[in-house]
C-alpha cells in the first residue's frame, strides 16, 4: 500500500516508480468485462485466461487485466493485447489456451477470433483498423481498455491525476477560467453552459458547498455514464475534486442509481482508494483543498435524474420535482449552494484542466465544444459506445462507426435524446449532432442514446413504447402529465389495434399540448416529443393506421395477417410443426395454408421459413 | 417587504415572495386551484391555477402555475386568456376522470366550458374520486404527524399510509385531512363512541360535563403536549368551556 501522497512531487514520483515496473512488463491481456461483454460470458473468459497465463509460468511478464467496458459491445466478449494492440472478438473460454500459446507467447495471430470488415472483407488487427473505431475520436473513452478500473495505481500510470496537481498550482481562478473558456456543455441532456454553472456555485455565498455528480442514468437503451463509472471511475472523481477546488467546495455527492451494481461498487472503491493516498480528504496533495465525497444510491426512478427530484432524494425525502425558485447554486442541496453535473460532465474536467481550453475547442463545433460519447442501439451492425466529436453527422454515426443496418434493410429513423428525444427520418441523417441543431430539429442530444431503427420498425408502435415508459416514470405529481401521459398511450394503442380515426389522432396533438405546455419539469414538457416528432416526420404512416387500417411496416398486429406464398411454398412443414397455436396445416410437399382464426400473429412461421414464403399484410 | 405587480391590469401590492395566487385571491381576482391551501407548501399538482406571467426586462410571456410562482415587483400578470382557457378546460378533463361527480370539479367544468367527457372515467382507483392534490398528506405534514403519504409513481400514484400499511400507525384521528379535502373523498365515520379512519378505530373521549365527545384521546393528547396554557380544560368540549368561564364570571364574590 503506497502512502499518502504529501504534495504534488510525491505523486509525481509515485507515477515514475510504477512507469518503472511496468516497462519491464512483456504483454497485457485485457478482457472487457463491460455490461455486455459480461453477459457474454466474459468474467469465464477472464477467469480462464488467468487460469491459463499462470499454467505458463504466472503472471510476472503476462499481466491479465479486466477492464471496463470498451465500447465494441457488439464484437463482445472482446479482449485486447498490448503493446501490440490487437483485438480479438467474440472470445469464448475454449479459444483462451490457444490465445495464450499462439498469441501471448508465440506471437502469432489467431485469425478467426479477428475482426472483419462486413463490405471490404479486410481482416482488421488493430483497434485502429477496425471501422467502428476508426471513425471515432476516443478521448472519455481510450484509457478504458487500458485500466483496471479497481486499480488507482493503473489510472495514475497512464497520467491520472496530473490534471488535479496542475489543477493546484494554477489556482482555482484559473481552473474556473479556463473551464469557462473552453465551452464544455452538460453532457446530462440540458446542455447548459458548465462553466458559468460552477461560476455561479463559487459567487454564492455560504460556507459549506457541494458538488454532485448525477450517475442516475435512465434513458432506455443508454449505458455511457455507466461506461464510464465502470471503466474509469477515477476520471470521473479527478474531475469532481477539480470542480470541487474551481468553487470552494468540501462535500461532494455521487448520486449512482441502485441498478448499476458495478458502478456503484469501482465508484465505492475508487473513493477509497483515492481517500488513502490523500487525494481525498484534509490537505489533498498537501495543498489548502479539503475535499471529501459520499455515494447515494438512487432507488431507480427515472425522475430523480431531474436536478430538483435528485435532491429531494438525497436530502432522503420523495423523488419529486419542484418548481426551482432560486438556482441550485445559490440554493440547492440542504439549502446550500449546489453544483450538479453528469458523469460524463465531470468526466471532461481533467482533460480541460491538464491540455487546456484551447484544445478543448478545436474538437468540436463553435456552440458545442468537445467530444460526446453515444450509446449506438437498435438495428444497426456496430451496437455500442461510439465517442465522436460534436458536430459529426448523423450519417457517420450511424454508418461509419455503427456499420449501416443489418440484412440489407433500408434505414427508417434515428431516435435521439433518450425516451422524450425525438425521431430523425433519413432525410435528415446530414444532420451535425450538436446541442442547437438537434433541438432545430424537433429532437434533442439529451445524454447521448441513439437508437437506430429500420424499415421494419412501425413508428406509431415506437412512439407508444417511449410514453408507455415514460408514463410508468412520471412522479404522478402533475394532473397534466400523470394521466395525460397515461390517456396518450391509451390513445395509440387505439390506432395501433384499428380503433383509431383522425379524430383520435386530433386529440392526440391537443392532449400532448397541454401536457407540453402545463407540466412542471423536463420528464413531462419533454415526454410528447416521440409523438410530436412522429407525427412531423411520419404522419402517413399515422394516417395509414387509421384511415386504411393498415401498418405499414407490417408491426401493429391488430392491422396485420399472415399468409402463405403459393408460388414459394416447398411444403416443407417447418412453419406448421413450429406454429404454438397449431394453426398451420398442409401435407408434405404441398402447400400450407394458415388457420386466421386460429392465429396469434406471433411471426414465428415468418421467421423459421427458409424461403420467405410467409407474406405478411 | 411588500411590492407591487400588476394583475389583469390592477395594480397590486403583495408581500414578496408571497405565491401569485394568494396575493391575486387578496385583489379578489379568483384563480381556480384544487390542491392549494396558504397554510401549507405548494406542491402544483392539480394544474389550473394557470397564469400567463412576464418578468420585467423580458419579453417573453410564460404559461405556468401561480401557486407555486413567487411574487416579485414588477410581474405581469394575467390570469385569463384564450390559452389558459384551453389547457385549464383539457386538466379538467382529465381530473373529471378521476372525481365526475365531485360538486367543486363540476363547478369548475361548467364555469371553464367543459361540457363533455372526452375520457372514460377511472373506476379502479383505490380511493374514489381523489385527485392525487396531497393536499391530505401536507396538512397532517404540516401538523406533525406524518400519517399519510404519497406512495407508487404515475397514474398509479396513490395516497394512504406510508408503505402501504393498512392502517396508518402515526395518525391520531384528527380529521384536518377530511377537511382539506376537496373532493371529499375520504372516509370518515364516527359514531357515539368512537371515529374509524384510515384504517383504524379510536375512541372518542367524552366532555367531562356533557359527555359530547370532543376528540379521539390520541388527538387530546397530542394536542395538550402540543400545547402549555395553564388551565387547559383539556376535558371539556368548547360549548362547555364557554360555559366554565361565564360561570367563573358570573360568581359571586369575583
Amino acid at each position: 500500500m503506497t502512502a499518502r501522497l504529501a504534495d504534488p512531487g510525491a505523486l509525481a514520483r509515485h507515477r515514475e516508480a510504477l512507469a518503472a515496473v511496468r516497462s519491464s512488463e512483456r504483454s497485457v491481456v485485457a478482457v472487457c468485462v463491460g455490461t455486455g461483454c459480461r453477459a457474454n460470458g466474459a468474467i469465464d473468459v477472464y477467469q480462464a485466461l488467468r487460469a491459463e497465463v499462470e499454467a505458463h509460468g504466472g503472471a510476472r511478464d503476462v499481466e491479465s487485466r479486466a477492464t471496463g467496458c470498451q465500447g465494441f459491445c457488439q464484437g463482445g466478449p472482446l479482449l485486447l493485447l498490448f503493446p501490440e494492440g490487437i483485438v480479438y472478438q467474440h472470445v469464448r473460454v475454449k479459444d483462451v489456451p490457444e490465445i495464450v500459446e499462439k498469441t501471448v507467447l508465440g506471437g502469432e495471430l489467431v485469425e478467426r477470433l479477428l475482426y472483419v470488415d462486413p463490405p471490404t472483407d479486410l481482416q482488421c488487427r488493430r483497434e485502429e483498423e477496425i471501422p467502428f473505431y476508426r471513425h471515432q475520436q476516443r478521448t472519455l473513452l481510450r484509457d478504458n481498455g487500458l485500466l483496471d478500473p479497481n486499480s488507482i495505481d493503473d489510472y495514475i500510470a497512464l497520467g491520472g491525476y496530473s490534471a488535479l496537481a496542475k489543477s493546484l498550482d494554477m489556482g482555482s481562478d484559473a481552473v474556473l477560467e479556463e473551464v469557462k473558456r473552453s465551452g464544455l456543455r452538460g453532457r446530462g441532456g440540458a446542455g447548459f453552459p458548465t462553466g458559468r454553472k460552477w461560476e455561479a456555485c463559487r459567487k454564492a455565498e455560504g460556507e459549506l458547498k457541494y458538488v454532485v455528480c448525477n450517475a442516475d442514468e435512465g434513458d432506455p437503451g443508454a449505458f455511457m455514464d455507466d461506461a464510464l463509472l465502470e471503466g474509469n471511475p477515477h476520471s470521473v472523481l479527478e474531475g469532481m475534486i477539480i470542480g470541487a477546488f474551481a468553487m470552494g467546495a468540501r462535500e461532494g455527492h455521487v448520486y449512482v442509481r441502485q441498478e448499476y451494481p458495478v458502478a456503484v461498487e469501482r465508484i465505492t472503491h475508487a473513493i477509497e482508494e483515492a481517500r488513502a493516498l490523500g487525494l481525498l480528504g484534509e490537505a489533498i496533495l498537501g495543498s489548502e483543498l479539503s475535499f471529501d465525497l459520499r455515494v447515494s444510491r438512487g432507488g431507480g426512478a427515472f425522475v430523480c435524474g431531474e436536478a430538483s427530484a435528485m435532491m429531494a432524494s438525497l436530502e432522503g425525502r420523495r423523488g419529486v420535482p419542484r418548481r426551482r425558485l432560486i438556482h441550485l447554486s445559490d440554493k440547492g442541496l440542504w439549502g446550500r449552494p449546489t453544483n450538479l453535473n453528469n458523469v460524463e460532465t465531470w468526466a471532461n474536467v481533467p482533460h480541460i484542466a491538464l491540455k487546456g481550453a484551447d484544445w478543448y475547442r478545436s474538437v468540436g463545433t463553435e456552440g458545442s465544444a468537445g467530444t460526446k460519447i453515444f450509446s449506438l442501439v437498435g438495428k444497426v451492425n456496430n451496437t455500442g459506445l461510439v465517442e465522436v466529436p460534436m458536430g459529426t453527422t448523423l450519417r457517420d454515426i450511424v454508418f461509419g462507426a455503427g456499420g449501416g443496418v443489418p440484412g440489407g434493410k433500408a434505414f427508417k429513423a434515428v431516435q435521439t435524446g433518450g425516451p422524450s428525444g425525438g425521431c430523425l427520418p433519413a432525410d435528415k441523417l446530414d444532420v451535425p449532432v450538436d446541442f442547437d441543431t438537434l433541438v432545430a430539429e424537433g429532437s434533442m442530444m439529451g445524454s447521448g442514446g441513439m437508437i437506430v431503427m429500420d424499415e421494419d420498425t412501425c413508428m406509431v408502435d415506437v412512439a407508444k413504447y417511449f410514453l408507455r415508459f415514460l408514463a410508468s416514470e412520471s412522479c404522478g405529481n402533475c394532473t397534466s402529465c400523470r394521466d395525460g401521459l397515461a390517456i396518450l398511450h391509451d390513445l395509440l394503442g387505439d390506432i395501433t389495434e384499428g380503433r383509431g380515426t383522425r379524430t383520435t389522432i386530433a386529440l392526440v396533438e391537443e392532449l400532448a399540448d397541454t401536457v407540453e405546455a402545463t407540466s412542471l419539469c423536463a420528464l413531462g414538457t419533454s415526454a410528447v416529443n416521440p409523438v410530436l416528432s412522429t407525427l412531423r416526420y411520419f404522419r402517413e404512416e399515422y394516417l395509414a393506421h387509421v384511415d386504411d387500417k393498415r401498418c405499414p411496416a407490417a408491426v401493429c398486429k391488430a392491422l396485420i395477417t399472415f399468409g402463405i406464398d403459393a408460388e414459394r411454398c416447398n411444403g416443407c412443414t417447418l412453419c406448421a410443426l413450429r406454429c404454438p397455436q397449431h394453426a398451420i396445416t398442409g401435407e408434405k410437399k404441398q402447400l400450407h395454408a394458415i388457420d386466421q382464426e386460429l392465429c396469434i400473429k406471433c411471426g414465428i412461421c415468418k421467421d423459421v421459413c427458409n424461403r420467405d414464403a410467409v407474406l405478411v399484410h | 417587504m411588500d411590492v407591487e405587480l400588476i394583475i389583469d391590469d390592477v395594480q397590486v401590492t403583495a408581500p414578496e415572495g408571497a405565491s401569485v395566487l394568494d396575493a391575486a385571491r387578496r385583489a379578489g381576482v379568483d384563480i381556480p386551484a384544487l390542491c392549494h391551501h396558504e397554510a401549507v407548501p405548494a406542491i402544483a399538482s392539480c394544474r389550473l391555477c394557470l397564469m400567463e406571467v412576464r418578468r420585467p426586462g423580458r419579453d417573453w410571456v410564460q404559461l405556468t402555475t401561480s401557486c407555486d410562482y413567487p411574487v416579485s415587483a414588477g410581474l405581469v400578470v394575467v390570469t385569463d386568456s384564450p390559452r389558459i382557457r384551453k389547457h385549464r378546460a383539457m386538466n379538467l378533463q382529465l381530473l373529471l376522470r378521476r372525481a365526475p361527480d365531485a360538486p367543486v370539479l363540476r363547478r369548475l367544468a361548467e364555469e371553464f366550458g367543459v361540457t363533455k367527457p372526452l375520457f372514460a372515467p377511472v373506476t379502479d382507483a383505490p380511493l374514489q374520486d381523489c385527485i392525487l392534490c396531497e393536499l391530505c398528506v401536507r396538512v397532517c405534514s404540516a401538523l406533525g404527524y406524518d400519517a399519510l403519504a404519497a406512495i407508487g409513481r404515475g397514474e398509479h400514484k396513490r395516497i394512504g399510509p406510508p408503505f402501504g400499511q393498512a392502517a396508518a400507525e402515526d395518525c391520531v384521528g384528527c380529521g384536518s385531512c377530511v377537511e382539506a379535502c376537496p373532493t371529499d373523498c375520504i372516509a370518515m365515520e364516527d359514531t357515539a363512541t368512537t371515529r374509524t379512519i384510515w384504517g383504524r378505530t379510536f375512541d372518542l373521549q367524552a366532555c367531562e360535563r356533557c359527555g359530547r365527545p370532543i376528540a379521539t384521546r390520541e388527538h387530546a393528547a397530542a394536542t395538550a403536549a402540543a400545547t402549555e396554557l395553564p388551565d387547559k380544560n383539556d376535558g371539556l368540549c368548547d360549548g362547555c368551556k364557554r360555559r366554565l368561564v361565564s360561570e367563573r364570571l358570573a360568581a359571586p364574590g369575583r
